[in-house]
């Protein structure tokens, strides 16, 4: 099959009354939540114009396609909502293709926070480092070296960080946070980097539910690790 | 010789005295935390005792040095006989976080129980603008925290009782009439002051009641972070672990890095083995994630031959990872400036000056100091031979290897005729027959991923070249000791890279010429080691196991002064076994 023909059946394939009537329930559940929270609904993002992508992060590419934008502010925090199809290339296999339900949260620290990804093990160690071609450049981190880690979390999460800031990831990600997230994020991805907190799912299907739980468990992340920030920042003076 | 410990990310570098002298934070462009003047900041140490106070570079200390094995720690001894104290000092980085240990073991060689005051001092320019740092004691931590808005450092010491350092000063530094706060420690007392903004330093003291001929230990650690909070986490887990865990953790660490070596290394004899652990050792810690750093003047610069001289043993001891992640990096800096390597670097990335400038109004320019450019097209070839994958290595051939060769051959064909004035250098033959090495070698690799039209462009280069070598009259020189090196490496060029065969009788004589005119040399020359090297190379390449012998007993009585020589004593060591 010629490149040609592979974009034109793309094409059509988007423009399948199956995919466009996917893309008009999603258009809608995003909406109804956007008016709900007092969000603003964009639709498409275009980065022609745009130095950076809307969310950021391990997916962040100037190809993305990213759908259903909308902004607003929730629980005093500034959030960004997008649908991304993403295509991954790692290196040495074929490109991936993704699509991820990804809600941003901006974090009020002002240092910053280390790059973090956490990822739900329901996906093993190779599809990550596959997928996600920057995480061979960080480790699977064993936590536990200044506190003992819930199980539920150890089990259901790999941390993916660099090996030199584990004690200040361990100070960020507290176990009780872990246990948190163990219990109600399971199985969202969640990325913190530099400073902001994505939550994300690959669900194939978005709900009101699922996004819903993107924005708020996504807020309560950034406000406790604000919090947690704020009491170690507390302890330099 | 300066000394350096390192893991990835942090560098020290650690005087004869046991001082640190530079630190670099290696991922961040900060240079040398000190400061890059002349009067930054050294990190000293000092001992009171019986009313008097003694840095270890005040000249009363007699101190001597050496790297530990696995650990990467520089074991200093200093003893001062008229106080009857010794100092051991064990300074390492730890492999997997960014905190730099110190062991101090303090021995008592007096009959009289003593209170012994140990005062570390460190201070910290960042190559920020003085307005941005500070300096500031912080209680909770028991540490000072050395401030700036892109790298913070704690610094914070503990007894094996737990207790921390007992006294402390914070101050301006070699400004507003203050020399520094390790003068405060003069009377044994240091003043307390606890903050302290512009360009400042701290001083620190740990106190120890020792009986008669006993001693006691101390540990100080420098944990280095981008940020306040981050290094206030590293420092209260350097704390928590302690130096014990540390250091095992890191021999661990390096020993799981020389173990498949050890297994290719086997048929050496014991001593020579332990020595080319030790100089295996020497090179890693000078190998950061843009090259291999040698000393310049006082500062650590990378130093692209260096950096061929020291990867290519590396390589035949199956270390492929560095070697391909330096070309990685390599590739990224190229696509980001599209111009060759410079030969030498400072840490931040920006090009050294060294007297001959590569790049002349930007535009490239060829000059003797661009062959190693050649070396690294030989060395990325070597790589490619070697790979288990070699397929793995096409994105680096395509953004940084072949568009590189290109430019050299550009740049040679435009400059056709000008050959022998351009490489008029007393190491021409090297340098030809280096740079022909490398465009044969990418020709190879052009061939492995069927880029023919380069492959041929690029052996028809290289046989030009070869010619060119070839054509160059050569003798030995042995004026001055620098011709006599320049003279043997032209030697090595021309068996090394194949221009004249091994056993033709102008090497064979020039060979003896070479191995007499050494002799000569005083045993602390500094060009004994290479010279001894090539020719134990030499002769291992034409089978005279007698004579490479004695070039091999030679060289092990020659001390490394940077990791090069380190290098090439491990290149020849692997010719012995291979």
């Amino acid at each position: 099959m010629t490149k040609h023909s592979t974009k034109t059946t793309k094409l059509l394939k988007s423009l399948a009354p199956k995919s466009m009537t996917r893309h008009y329930k999603t258009q809608k559940i995003v909406q109804s939540i956007a008016d709900e929270y007092g969000m603003v609904y964009f639709g498409r993002a275009d980065y022609q114009h745009e130095e950076t992508a809307l969310v950021r992060g391990l997916t962040a590419s100037r190809s993305n396609s990213d759908n259903h934008y909308c902004i607003g502010t929730y629980g005093g925090y500034d959030v960004v909502f997008v649908d991304r199809e993403t295509t991954q290339h790692p290196p040495h296999t074929q490109p991936v293709r993704h699509a991820l339900h990804m809600v941003q949260v901006d974090i009020k620290s002002p240092e910053g926070l280390p790059h973090i990804f956490l990822g739900p093990k329901n996906h093993n160690e190779q599809w990550y480092e596959r997928v996600f071609a920057m995480l061979a450049t960080r480790h699977s981190l064993q936590l536990g070296l200044s506190h003992a880690y819930p199980n539920q979390f150890t089990l259901n999460y790999a941390v993916y960080g660099t090996q030199t800031q584990q004690p200040y990831i361990e100070q960020l990600i507290t176990p009780d946070t872990a246990l948190t997230i163990a219990n109600h994020y399971f199985p969202l991805y969640i990325e913190l980097f530099d400073d902001h907190v994505i939550v994300y799912s690959d669900a194939p299907k978005l709900t009101a539910e699922l996004l819903e739980v993107l924005l708020k468990n996504a807020v309560w992340l950034a406000s406790t690790l604000d919090a947690t920030y704020n009491s170690l920042r507390q302890r330099i003076g | 010789m300066i000394h350096v410990v390192s893991n990835d990310e942090v560098a020290a570098q650690i005087n004869n005295f046991g001082e640190v002298t530079a630190l670099y934070f290696i991922n961040e462009s900060a240079g040398n935390l000190l400061g890059e003047q002349s009067d930054s900041p050294v990190h000293k140490l000092g001992v009171y005792v019986d009313g008097q106070l003694s840095w270890l570079d005040d000249g009363a200390w007699e101190v001597s040095q050496q790297y530990a094995i696995p650990t990467l720690a520089v074991h200093t001894s200093a003893i001062h006989r008229q106080l009857k104290i010794a100092l051991e000092i064990d300074s390492f980085i730890d492999s997997r976080r960014n905190v730099f240990w110190r062991s101090l073991h303090v021995i008592n060689h007096s009959e009289q129980l003593r209170t012994v005051r140990v005062f570390a001092h460190q201070g910290f320019k960042f190559c920020a603008p003085s307005s941005l740092i500070r300096a500031e004691y912080i209680k909770s931590a028991r540490a000072i925290m050395h401030y700036s808005p892109s790298v913070t450092a704690f610094v914070a010491s503990s007894h094996y009782d737990g207790s921390s350092f007992d006294d402390w000063s914070v101050g301006a530094y070699k400004r507003d009439g203050f020399e520094g706060t390790y003068v405060d420690a003069s009377d044994g007392e240091l003043a307390k002051n606890s903050y302290e903004s512009g360009v400042a330093d701290s001083t620190i003291r740990m106190t120890a009641f020792i009986p008669g001929l006993s001693s006691n230990r101390f540990t100080y650690h420098l944990s280095l972070a981008r940020t306040p909070t981050e290094a206030y986490s590293l420092q209260t887990y350097a704390r928590k672990q302690g130096f014990n865990h540390a250091y095992q953790a890191t021999g661990a660490h390096w020993h799981e890095w020389i173990d498949p070596a050890t297994q290719v290394i086997a048929g050496l004899s014991p001593s020579l083995s332990k020595r080319f652990i030790a100089y295996l050792l020497l090179v890693r810690t000078h190998l950061f994630k843009a090259g291999v750093v040698e000393c310049n003047q006082g500062e650590l610069v990378y130093d692209t031959h260096a950096t061929l001289y020291s990867l290519w043993p590396l390589l035949r001891l199956g270390k492929q990872s560095e070697v391909q992640q330096y070309f990685e990096r390599m590739a990224k800096k190229y696509t980001q400036t599209n111009q060759p390597p410079s030969r030498y670097c400072d840490l931040t990335g920006r090009a050294v000056d060294n007297g001959s400038p590569d790049i002349d109004k930007g535009i490239l320019t060829f000059s003797n100091s661009q062959c190693h450019v050649g070396g690294l097209l030989f060395l990325f070839g070597q790589l490619h031979h070697l790979h288990s994958h070699p397929k793995q290595l096409h994105s680096i051939y395509k953004e940084f290897s072949s568009p590189i060769t290109t430019q050299l051959s550009g740049m040679l064909d435009a400059q056709h005729g000008k050959k022998s004035t351009q490489l008029s250098s007393p190491a021409a033959i090297y340098d030809l027959a280096l740079l022909s090495a490398g465009f044969a070698s990418m020709a190879d690799v052009a061939e492995a991923f069927k880029d023919s039209a380069n492959m041929i462009a690029w052996r028809t280069q290289a046989e030009a070249l070869h010619e060119s070598a070839a054509e160059l009259p050569f003798s030995v020189h042995n004026q001055t000791e620098q011709d006599l090196l320049q003279s043997a490496q032209n030697f090595y060029g021309l068996f090394m890279y194949g221009v004249v065969r091994a056993n033709d009788t102008i090497l064979v004589d020039a060979a003896s010429t070479i191995a007499e005119y050494t002799g000569r040399l005083s045993q602390d020359s500094p060009h004994r080691l290479k010279i001894h090297c090539w020719l134990a190379q030499y002769y291992i390449e034409t089978n005279n196991s007698k004579l490479a012998t004695e070039q091999i007993h030679a060289l092990v009585r020659c001390q490394p002064q940077s990791p090069s020589d380190a290098a090439e004593i491990l290149s020849t060591l692997l010719d012995t076994i291979t």
